[in-house]
């Protein structure tokens, strides 16, 4: 703990992003000596350094300190964010050590861009100020809008970095229009300031309210504003893909759960349009999902369904709500990127498997990834025994607390569900049904993308048969102190 | 544990056959059937168990919000139900031997031994986390087995309409428990007094909802037909024989005790449906061509009958309707694996392209009978002890409806006689394409031979199974009638006069059923 | 009157429009109109605005517009500190000082990545 200039800094709450930003720069300096033949060193740092940053997580957990003036928390919150960002973070580096030269970009930009893309959605993650949440989000934007680009050699790549860079600049452009108009009605930066005003809400706090939720759903892709996320994610390489669906999800999770809980308490009735957004996204995201076919705009548009379905975990804010938000966050998490990381298994971290044409008849030639591609989606879609089921379940439960809005929450729910119970259920029934493979496409069987597809499997089968294990025997997920 | 023996043990057999060669076709063969069989035999060391409680078993599982437990019991409901698994399930795994892939046998058996134990774990899971788990598992093997292991294209759609209305069932079960858990806060079936009118009424919606597909109730049934024309015949026998009496076990065991008076204030509904479904089941089964699809309506039809008998809440008509779901289980798997044995025969399901099999293959013909006889209410076989009971008691509090239903029973004769006829007697139509069809071979013979075996000990003696039906049942139905609370010492009088007299009923009919069969003997 | 803070905002918001308003409206309305054809174009005289594509200019340009911009934009903040130093004491240093390695970082990897050579 020092002071400086009145302002207490907490060096332990800010260790994990610190050795991360040391990961950063070693990877940039390794990479100006080193030769090209070392492209896995630079990512095996990237690693290293999100195992050092999650050990020195672990005296963290379950205290709660607010630091940097209270702009910055560690808290439990946070910590399961920055957990959930550091396993994205080393899932991805994992799958990108099979990225081969042609496939474009320099392998130590490459590596340091995620490793402070991660840094970014870790600010954001403990940002209680709206100033910080700022500087978050574009350190985890800017990382991005170049990665998204890092398949140059083909042409949806560029496109994907274009058409990222232009409405997530939008996006920024709303949140800190936003920031500004909340500042001026609040008079503070602080989520506790901004808190303070909205018991007696002005016109000018409301329009910067809408703006800030307007630009954070842009990041999250609810629709509808998500008209970006097909394109991007299926332009953008595998796993910056993967990372974009988990860590980008995440951190602007952590963002719009910490708003609205420090801001609104448990009296959600301001948030009706939040409710409305969350409804449109899990109706558009099913339904445009089945039409799709590439499985990594498949996955685009199942992840704007599935924020949907978080945000139901906000409509009970309250200990209960967030915890619930949280552990469907580690379900999808776990499933998303062990779809990735299929997919960059049998492909040697290529793109051929992003095409669903790819798929029938895999269950007789690669039975195993086969078998694990079913589990992950039937954790998509909910079917017991696996982490999405119980994850549906807790969100189920909150959205019967909340009220009317709640209830239509719960129905949209479960519509949406029965409609990707056909999208996933399709790839299923085209993996197991054909005996012949359609298209004669290679296949890959490298050591990385094992290790995080048993990763994401045994994850989710242990969440969905333990869930105890995730520790809600006590209110889990306190947002740190006021 | 006995019980965790039972379920768990074919699916251990599933993982046993992963680790054997899938060339290994006679290895692989053996170890299933051993499995399915030794799960037979345990079960069946339940009936001696005693009669209310034969087994139960509660480990804390999740301690959190709410409780859940690992809860698995078995009493005189479930027993039945277990039976009828393990039996249906032996016998349609030894009938899946001569599968037509032999390259994918292994996949196939490891499915179906699979879905053996989703289907136990249903029949046992007292807890209703549990019970929800195992009901959306059920889903993935027959969706497997209808999209990878069915081989036909008719089949793999089929598969889809299975998934999407099971499952949309399934979410709807699932809401419902949420919202009682919400209550609740225990997933233990626990008293729901304290439960708001409404609420209990909606909340009984969602599972009659989520049981009428599973079962499936008219107008519920669109996956049905397809579903039962296209998959394989083992697998029909299970889903057909099986997996539909899920939804009547959760009327049983969690809809009906838990909301007696949501099940009350529904029941017009119901059984406006039921009896629809009855006479829509035999009408359109009258009217089919295809031999599966008949059989298939003629199921609807006749499990209409068992929620006619749950929800006229009589006291002879609810234990009757456990003895019909028992019969119909036996009758369903046997008619479709014979069904199935002639397909892979003739290559045909058409019944205006069937003709004069019985003089090639009389024992065919002769299984085929006792079969088809059962289905259409002969007396002396189970079918008729169920459907005559049921009517007996279902007159005493409705009877229009109960009226309509007999209207059905007379029909039955005719589309099962049009089935028989059409497949075995006549002229021979198959023309050169099939010079001459085998007769059951004595793998065949032996598999069908306990179903047909439970068929007659049930329609000869019905008293053994009402009389392990617990009175909780009993004092269920009387209990919804008068309203009352269910551990009142009224109720339990009621209930045990009420079993005295179906007991009773149920001797006469079979010695009455006996003459009958004497008479039509000489 | 009432004297919110935003008062001089609203002010000057409400000066600039008028400002620019009469600047746009005025000569409308004391002009006569005699328009030729040079006259109806955006720019009367000079650059011609719109031409083909076949101009090209190297993309280096953009790249060493934009490591001008950033590190002339990070410098920018060595100034106040130079200012305060005293007052910020060691800490301060200490800080400037993990600044300028980050800031070094990047600036070795663009000279040795070859950002900084007109190629």
């Amino acid at each position: 703990m020092t002071a400086f200039a009145g302002v207490t800094i907490s060096w332990p709450a800010l260790a994990p992003i610190l050795v991360l930003t040391g990961a950063g720069l070693l990877i940039m300096l390794v990479d100006l000596v080193s030769r090209a033949t070392l492209r896995g060193l630079l990512y095996g740092i990237g690693i290293l350094g999100a195992v050092g940053a999650g050990l020195t997580m672990l005296p963290l957990y379950g205290h709660s300190v607010t630091t940097l003036a209270g702009a910055f928390a560690s808290d439990r919150f946070s910590w399961l964010f920055d957990l959930v960002l550091l396993g994205s973070l080393a899932v991805t580096l994992l799958l990108s050590s099979l990225r081969r030269a042609e496939d474009g970009g320099s392998p130590g930009a490459y590596a340091a861009l995620l490793v402070f893309a991660a840094i970014g959605g870790m600010v954001m993650a403990g940002a209680a100020n709206l100033m910080i949440i700022f500087l978050g989000l574009e350190q985890l934007s800017l990382a991005l809008y170049v990665l998204a680009g890092m398949g140059y050699p083909r042409a949806a790549s560029q496109e994907a970095a274009l058409k990222y860079v232009l409405l997530g600049s939008l996006a920024s452009a709303f949140l800190i229009f936003g920031s500004a108009l909340l500042y001026g009605s609040s008079g503070g930066l602080s989520l506790d300031a901004v808190h303070a005003a909205a018991s007696v809400p002005s016109g000018l706090f409301v329009t910067g309210l809408a703006l800030f939720v307007v630009g954070i759903g842009f990041k999250l892709a609810l629709a509808p504003f998500h008209s970006w996320v097909p394109d991007v994610y299926e332009g953008s390489p595998l796993a910056v893909t993967a990372f974009m669906a988990v860590a980008v999800k995440a951190a602007s999770l952590a963002v719009l759960a910490r708003v609205t809980y420090v801001v609104f308490g448990h009296d959600t009735s301001a948030l009706a349009p939040l409710w409305l957004l969350a409804i449109i996204s899990m109706l558009v995201g099913n339904v445009g999902a089945i039409r799709q076919r590439n499985l990594k705009r498949l996955l685009g548009y199942s992840s704007i369904a599935q924020v949907g379905y978080m945000v139901v975990g906000l409509a009970g804010v309250g200990p209960q709500g967030l915890s619930a938000l949280a552990f469907y966050l580690v379900a999808y998490a776990l499933t998303t990127l062990g779809a990735f990381a299929v997919m960059a298994l049998l492909a040697d971290g290529g793109e051929e498997y992003a095409d669903l044409g790819a798929y029938p008849g895999l269950a007789a030639r690669r039975p195993w990834p086969a078998a694990a591609m079913a589990l992950f989606f039937f954790s998509l879609a909910g079917i017991p025994a696996t982490a999405g089921f119980y994850g549906k379940l807790l969100l189920l439960a909150e959205g019967l607390a909340a009220g009317p809005w709640g209830l239509a929450l719960d129905v949209t729910l479960v519509v949406g569900t029965v409609v990707s119970l056909y999208v996933y259920g399709k790839i299923v029934w085209d993996m197991y049904s054909f005996t012949e493979p359609e298209a004669v496409v290679p296949t890959g069987n490298a050591l990385p993308s094992w290790v995080a597809v048993a990763a994401g499997a045994l994850g989710t089968l242990v969440l969905g048969l333990a869930p105890q294990l995730f520790a809600m025997s006590q209110p889990f997920l306190s947002v740190g102190p006021r | 544990m006995l019980i965790d023996t039972v379920i768990f043990l074919p699916l251990a057999t599933a993982i046993v056959l992963l680790a054997i060669p899938r060339t290994a076709h006679n290895a692989l063969k053996g170890v299933a059937l051993a499995g399915a069989v030794a799960t037979f035999a345990l079960s069946l060391a339940f009936i001696n168990l005693g009669t209310s409680v034969a087994a139960d078993q509660n480990v804390p599982w999740i301690q959190t919000l709410w409780t859940a437990a690992y809860h698995v019991r078995v009493d005189g409901v479930r027993l039945f139900f277990i039976l009828l698994t393990t039996l249906v399930a032996a016998v349609s795994i030894w009938g899946a031997f001569s599968y037509d892939q032999p390259e994918r046998l292994r996949g196939y058996l490891c499915l179906l031994l699979a879905f053996e134990t989703t289907l136990l774990g249903v029949f046992t899971a007292a807890d209703l986390l549990l019970f929800y788990i195992y009901w959306d598992l059920m889903l993935i093997p027959v969706f497997l087995l209808l999209t990878g292991f069915s081989g036909t294209a008719e089949a793999r759609r089929a598969a889809w309409s299975y998934l999407i209305y099971n499952g949309a069932g399934g979410l709807v079960l699932l809401l419902g428990i949420v919202a009682l858990v919400a209550h609740t806060h225990t997933f233990e079936p626990a008293a729901t007094l304290s439960l708001p009118a409404r609420t209990a009424w909606w909340i009984f919606a969602a599972f009659a909802l989520a049981f009428a597909i599973k079962t499936p109730l008219f107008p519920f049934h669109a996956w049905m037909p397809p579903t039962y024309t296209f998959a394989p015949a083992p697998v029909v026998a299970l889903v057909s024989g099986v997996q539909s009496k899920a939804g009547l076990f959760g009327l049983l065991a969690f809809a009906l005790p838990l909301f007696p008076q949501a099940a009350h204030a529904w029941a017009p509904v119901l059984l406006i449906l039921a009896t629809a479904g009855i006479l829509y089941g035999a009408l359109a089964a009258i009217g089919e061509q295809d031999v599966k699809t008949l059989v298939g309506f003629s199921s609807l039809s006749h499990l209409g009958l068992v929620w006619l008998a749950l929800f006229a809440f009589d006291m002879t008509s609810v234990p009757a309707g456990i003895l019909m779901i028992v019969s119909h289980g036996l009758i369903a798997a046997a008619l479709f694996l014979l069904l199935g044995f002639i397909e892979e025969r003739t290559g045909t399901r058409d019944l205006a392209r069937f003709g004069g099999l019985a003089w090639q293959a009389p024992r065919l013909a002769v299984f085929l009978l006792i079969a088809a006889m059962a289905a259409l209410g002969l007396p002396g076989l189970s079918g008729f002890a169920g459907e005559f009971l049921i009517l007996i008691g279902s007159w005493q509090t409705q009877p229009v409806f109960t009226a309509l239903a007999l209207v059905a029973i007379v029909l039955a004769s005719v589309y099962m006689l049009k089935l028989f006829q059409g497949t075995m007697h006549g002229p021979q139509r198959l023309g050169q394409a099939a010079p001459s069809v085998r007769d059951l071979r004595p793998r065949e013979l032996a598999l069908v031979a306990p179903l047909l075996a439970g068929i007659v000990f049930l329609g000869v003696w019905p008293a053994w199974l009402n009389d392990r039906t617990p009175s909780q049942v009993t004092a269920a139905a009387a209990v919804t009638r008068v309203g009352g609370v269910p551990d009142s010492p009224h109720a339990a009088h009621t209930a045990s006069a009420a079993r005295k007299a179906a007991a009773g009923l149920q001797m006469q009919t079979a010695r009455r059923a006996d003459g009958m069969v004497a008479e039509a003997g000489s | 009157m009432p004297t919110s803070p935003w008062s001089i905002i609203a002010v000057y918001f409400v000066v600039a429009l008028a400002v620019a308003g009469a600047i746009a409206v005025v000569p409308g309305i004391f002009t006569r109109k005699r328009p030729t054809k040079q006259k109806l174009e955006p720019y009367e005289c000079g650059v011609p605005p719109t031409s083909g594509l076949e101009g090209r200019f190297p993309v280096r340009f953009y790249l060493v517009a934009m490591l001008f911009v950033i590190f002339d934009v990070e410098t920018a903040a060595f100034y106040p500190w130079a200012v305060q130093l005293k007052a910020l004491g060691m800490f301060g240093f200490l800080e400037m000082v993990t600044f300028i390695v980050v800031l070094g970082v990047g600036y070795a990897y663009v000279w040795k990545k070859g950002g900084l050579s007109w190629r």
